[in-house]
């Protein structure tokens, strides 16, 4: 592990110590190699994990280490217009806190113990909440930033406490031995209240319908780095943890999941039917991550292996779509200076190709078959199917709402006639389409092959 | 339609309860910015010909929305007529939309673009169409219920040929022929 | 060889999409690689075809393991039976003719060779769809051609109304599709598979439930009663997406997949009722919509859906290899009837309106002698394609134990399709000219003249060869008396005599305000009228006043963000603003203490 978080951290020095102009490229080169290497933790015969005494990564952890690798050099593609008017210290500290956010998820995904990994979980907030804080959009990204820190924090601190007992209680948390160590949690007071402090934290970062407010918040004031991070990897930190917590809290899960499955229904129906009427393209995008989180906590808490299964895809397959779609948000962003729909028509007119990889990105995020994001989702009401048959109303409805908004999206800002007040705009650059691309690439490959993703269950 | 209505009383009724406590007017930072967000609902005929020049509309013609907590502030109620029904041969400024710069949108302009919802007049009444349109599936639903319910079916015999029904023709054994069938009597 | 054969038939579609991808350039000679390869892969196919029926052997090409989910393995399945292998070689070459006829039509778009493309990729879905043997593989069939539709029909994607009909298209499929996956789920966990061969096997008699959602997929691939607008609004693409999407694709899906599923459905009754139901009023309405159009392809479309009604029909009565039979020849005329009313559209400068046309059968004899061969081949008439289905699955149906009712609406459909297709003709061919003058009429190139010939042929030879070579056991033959035999012919001439009469008496009439029939008739029945301003008006208003501003925006905002902070304000001022209260203060001291006396107890 330390093969991946050392080049990381060697990255800060490098890029302060890089002249200007090289600054991008070195870090890009560093960021691509170092997600080279995390293609090698895949290679797990025979279902085992790569141990050390800190630091591990078994096939939950690896795809999602492999994901926050290969989003850093998609970061700082994207940022760079972004950043053009930056002064050159400012784009190295920007960079910087990309880095260590980078640092910082790699070492919570792979932490063996989980008040590590609490601790980790929480120094993800400072990078982003700087990032949000410092560089965002409107003076609106102060609250937007105290938003996303109390909704985390506010939920996370319980999840301490519950911890700290049960350290305590057990005398150690590698989440390794976890299950041999722990008793089975019966329905009691305290248990219940045990499993609310583990879960919330998890469920506010995903965020789970109700706790959902900083989300489309924070990501409509992020710059486009932020977005990315927060929409790719950040939420999923939360389906990360509930994923490891999930096999302790057994078997009160089965009971205590019921309002949170039907939470996340609801919820899932309601967010994406916000997304029909948003005028905001970020705020569209943001609404439709919550809408697919809720499928991914859904299946976490169903917990067959099928839904395991269909979370674990799902996750890796939201998070480079969502990241696409800001991207291309972005781009719009950058060219029309504005992200209501509303004035954003007919670019298909001016950018063909970035309307192909609009095409291309609404097309995963409705659950085109053959895509990943189908699959996830497939199996994912599968086992929502055979758990309760009535939840195919709600996830039904979903998929129909979803594929509407999606459309709707792509006929609002690429079909039509050219509105006037778009003309002299830049075309598409070359350092854009390569970043779409490799938010495609990923997605088409892991098509071919998705059983890499899948081993989570045997 | 009645659960957003019960959603604006449900509103009134908070917003009388809780004035004190927590004041209305929900500033969200993902919506607008703070120089497009509505004003306060004008109360006095000075505001409201000022909101009427904000709106770069006539003092006459406008009219805000019912000031209740729905956050409309002083934006004019605009006739909840879609882009449909606009004239599609005048030179609008955006023709796609059917708009003009400067021009007050509707509150809800995404729901009336011309992908959407349609107002336009049609030759028949609303309730007409829909009491036809009901009554022709009633009908035939009803009809079909009938229709399982007595099922017809037309006396028709499977097909005969002559030589035994082509018994050799169809492969049968030469050497042992069945008996031919005789449906007569003499 | 055999399955060689068919990959044979695959691989060629496949070279134009991938030479576009390595050559991305505008390429003049393109759309003669795409018709090339068209005509290569029937070529193919044909013989493939033959041998299939000269051997009678069904196969099935298993290769590329894709994934394996638990128990359930899912790898690329090909199935060679007589419905795949018969139905590729006649949607090929309708597709041949409609990509021909679409370099004449499409000939001044700057973005052919895209559009080619398009049609060649929806194509392709369509095979995939056609001949997948897992249910995974179908569905991914089923959503590309939902796609392919919706970037087809906005192909003009300036023009607003051509992106509402694709999103129209796109949403009335996806209802469908939520049918589908239900039944994927269902099938999934009950017979731990997604292979028809398990499937079958393994559910004998099974639940109506995934029958049920079947059914509601192919209502909205099919266009059924209840999800059939998105079908007319189609026509707002070009006319070849219109031929190809009627005929030999997308449409015929739905019906194609219940087809598929017969074996499960044979002995369900209920199924059997709703699909013989559903058919039924699908195939009045969509006739009862056609009779008082004024748009030529509305009126094509409009019979489209009406003939999938009889499809419908078809299986209710457990007639699936009839149902099979009358997609196959309906392909023909229909393309034909599609590709005539472009060549007249095109000559009229884009005029679409029956009203202004008039007299072409002397200006354009080749295309009208065409619309005239299909649409006597729609009516049924004796030994043209049409007659061979047609005839057929009335004939069975008026000698099956069934609903009486479905039966007569079908009859009065079918002389309602005499009616429609005798006022197309009668308003668009005969008479006068309405049109303006000064429009060059031209049918003269080849490009045009070539694919509806074969199309014509196609719609008067097609229907005796492929009656030949179903399996006989599906409808045995019965002595039936007379008058049934004559139901379908007479009901035919039935209408084409009331529709002759009607169109004569109407150009002697005086004008008069319609009747409310009459707009019944017109505009569709209310169904679009009524549902699509109702509903999109009813969920876009919830979407933003229930579920955004009062769900999100208040109570989820009031109730904990905001209620914090006017918590801790208040607490904050209360506790640090200096009002003189001493007493107060100092009886505060007495919380800690109350406290800890309170924990130690």
């Amino acid at each position: 592990m330390l093969k991946i978080i050392l080049p990381t951290i060697m990255m800060l020095p490098t890029m302060w110590l890089s002249k200007t102009h090289m600054m991008w490229i070195n870090t890009m080169t560093c960021s691509l190699l170092i997600s080279i290497f995390t293609l090698m933790m895949l290679y797990l015969p025979n279902n085992s994990c790569n141990l050390s005494l800190n630091f591990f990564s078994d096939p939950l952890t690896s795809p999602l280490l492999m994901l926050t690798a290969w989003l850093l050099p998609l970061m700082i593609l994207a940022t760079q217009q972004h950043l053009h008017n930056n002064s050159a210290p400012r784009k190295k500290l920007y960079i910087s806190m990309l880095v260590f956010l980078q640092i910082s998820l790699i070492m919570t995904f792979s932490a063996t113990e989980l008040i590590l990994f609490y601790i980790l979980f929480e120094t993800t907030l400072i990078p982003t909440l700087i990032i949000i804080t410092r560089w965002g959009y409107q003076p609106e990204r102060l609250n937007a930033g105290s938003y996303f820190l109390f909704y985390t924090l506010a939920g996370s601190l319980p999840l301490l406490i519950t911890l700290l007992h049960y350290f305590s209680s057990l005398g150690s948390l590698n989440i390794l031995t976890m299950t041999i160590n722990t008793k089975e949690m019966m329905l009691s007071w305290t248990n219940n209240i045990m499993w609310l402090g583990c879960m919330m934290a998890f469920m506010v970062k995903m965020p789970l319908y109700g706790l959902h407010l900083w989300l489309p918040k924070a990501h409509v004031e992020a710059p486009i780095a932020g977005s990315m991070v927060l929409a790719a990897i950040l939420l999923k930190l939360g389906s990360y943890g509930m994923m490891r917590v999930t096999p302790m809290l057994n078997p009160l899960t089965e009971k205590m999941s019921y309002p949170f499955i039907v939470l996340s229904l609801w919820g899932m129906v309601m967010t994406s039917s916000i997304c029909l009427r948003q005028a905001d393209l970020k705020s569209l995008i943001a609404y439709s991550s919550v809408s697919h989180m809720a499928l991914v906590i859904l299946a976490i808490l169903i917990q067959t292996p099928w839904s395991l299964t269909g979370a674990m895809i799902l996750m890796i397959a939201h998070g480079l779509t969502s990241s696409l779609l800001f991207c291309l948000a972005n781009s719009n962003y950058e060219r029309v200076h504005s992200r209501t729909m509303m004035f954003t028509r007919g670019l298909q007119a001016l950018f063909p190709l970035l309307a192909l990889w609009w095409l291309l990105a609404n097309l995963t995020n409705l659950a085109l078959p053959p895509t990943i994001n189908l699959m996830g989702e497939l199996l994912t009401i599968l086992a929502s199917f055979s758990w309760s048959n009535f939840t195919i109303m709600f996830t039904g409805f979903n998929m129909l709402i979803t594929a509407l908004y999606s459309l709707h999206m792509f006929t609002s800002t690429q079909r039509g006639p050219l509105t006037y007040s778009t003309s002299n705009v830049k075309p598409l650059f070359t350092r854009e389409n390569t970043l779409m691309l490799m938010h495609m690439a990923p997605i088409l490959l892991l098509t071919l092959n998705p059983k890499t993703i899948m081993c989570l269950t045997p | 339609m009645a659960v957003a209505r019960a959603g604006v009383l449900g509103i009134r009724w908070l917003q009388r309860a809780s004035r004190n406590v927590v004041p209305l007017g929900a500033r969200t930072a993902f919506h607008l910015n703070k120089d497009m967000l509505p004003g306060p609902y004008p109360r006095t005929p000075e505001e409201r010909a000022a909101a009427a020049k904000k709106y770069n509309m006539r003092v006459e013609d406008y009219e805000p929305y019912p000031d209740d907590g729905m956050g409309y502030g002083d934006y004019p109620k605009l006739p909840d007529r879609s882009q449909h029904e606009r004239d599609p041969w005048y030179d609008w400024d955006q023709p796609d939309l059917r708009l003009n710069w400067g021009e007050t949108m509707h509150w809800d302009i995404d729901m009336y673009t011309r992908n959407r919802v349609d107002t336009s007049p049609t030759p028949i009444s609303w309730d007409d169409m829909c009491k036809q349109l009901f009554s022709f599936v009633a009908f035939m639903v009803f009809m079909f219920w009938v229709g399982h319910k007595y099922p017809v079916y037309q006396p028709v015999a499977p097909k005969q040929y002559p030589y035994n029904d082509l018994y050799l023709e169809r492969g049968g054994n030469p050497s042992e022929e069945p008996k031919p069938v005789v449906h007569y009597e003499i | 060889m055999h399955s060689s054969m068919i990959l044979m038939t695959m691989i060629p579609l496949l070279t134009p999409i991938i030479i576009t991808l390595i050559k991305p350039n505008n390429n003049l000679l393109y759309p003669h690689y795409v018709k090339l390869a068209i005509i290569y892969a029937f070529t193919v196919s044909m013989l493939s075809m033959t041998m299939f029926i000269f051997t009678g052997q069904e196969s099935m090409i298993s290769n590329w393991h894709w994934m394996t989910i638990q128990t359930i393995e899912l790898s690329l399945n090909f199935k060679m039976d007589f419905f795949s292998m018969m139905f590729t070689p006649v949607a090929l070459f309708v597709t041949w003719s409609i990509v021909e006829f679409s370099m004449w039509y499409m000939s001044s778009d700057p973005n052919i060779n895209q559009f080619l493309k398009y049609l060649l990729i929806f194509l392709v879905t369509m095979l995939i769809l056609i001949t997948a043997n897992n249910l995974f593989q179908l569905f991914i069939g089923w959503e590309g051609m939902g796609i392919m539709s919706f970037l087809l029909i906005s192909w003009w994607h300036g023009r607003t109304d051509a992106n509402t009909a694709a999103l129209q298209a796109i949403l009335y499929n996806r209802i469908g599709d939520i049918g589908f996956i239900l039944a994927m789920t269902w099938f999934f966990l009950y017979s731990n598979s997604w292979d028809f061969q398990q499937m079958f096997i393994l559910d004998r008699t099974p639940n109506s439930f995934p029958l049920m959602s079947l059914l509601l997929a192919a209502t909205g691939k099919s266009a059924q009663f209840g999800l059939h607008p998105w079908l007319p609004s189609a026509m707002e693409g070009p006319t070849p997406v219109s031929a190809l999407l009627h005929s030999s694709t997308m449409v015929v899906a739905g019906v194609f997949l219940i087809i598929r599923f017969h074996p499960m459905m044979e002995n369900n009754s209920l199924i059997q009722t709703l699909t013989l139901s559903m058919g039924a009023i699908t195939t009045l309405f969509t006739a009862i919509c056609a009779l008082t159009q004024n748009d030529l392809k509305k009126i094509v479309a409009f019979s489209t859906s009406s003939q999938l009604g009889l499809m419908m029909v078809t299986i209710g009565i457990n007639q699936p290899h009839l149902a099979f039979l009358h997609i196959c020849t309906h392909a023909f005329f229909k393309a034909m009837l599609f590709l005539s009313a472009g060549s007249i559209i095109h000559s009229l400068n884009n005029e679409q309106d029956i009203r202004k046309m008039g007299g072409l059968f002397k200006t354009l004899p080749f295309t009208s002698s065409s619309l005239i061969i299909g649409s006597f081949a729609l009516m049924g008439m004796p030994f043209l394609t049409g007659f061979y289905s047609k005839d057929l699955i009335i004939e069975t149906a008026n000698t099956s134990y069934t609903n009486a009712w479905a039966l007569t609406t079908t009859l009065v459909a079918t002389s309602l399709t005499a009616m429609y297709s005798i006022r197309i003709i009668f308003f668009a061919l005969a008479g006068y000219p309405r049109f303006t003058t000064l429009i060059l009429i031209n049918e003269n190139n080849p490009k045009l003249m070539n694919p509806i010939n074969r199309l014509a042929l196609g719609s008067i030879f097609a229907g005796f060869l492929i009656s030949n070579c179903v399996p006989p056991t599906s409808h045995p033959q019965v002595t039936m008396p007379w008058h049934l035999k004559l139901t379908a012919l007479g009901v035919t001439i039935l209408g084409l005599l009331v529709a002759t009469e009607l169109s004569l008496m109407t150009n002697s009439m005086k004008l008069s305000t319609p009747l409310k029939t009459f707009y019944f008739s017109n505009m569709l029945g209310f169904y679009s009228a009524t549902t699509h301003r109702l509903n999109p008006h009813s969920s876009l208003t919830m979407s933003q006043n229930l579920t955004s501003a009062l769900l999100d925006l208040f109570w989820l905002e009031k109730s904990m963000p905001k209620m914090t902070t006017q918590t801790q304000i208040s607490a904050s001022t209360t506790s640090s603003t200096q009002k003189g209260l001493i007493k107060l203060y100092f009886l505060s001291f007495f919380i800690p203490p109350m406290l800890a006396l309170l924990l130690t107890i």
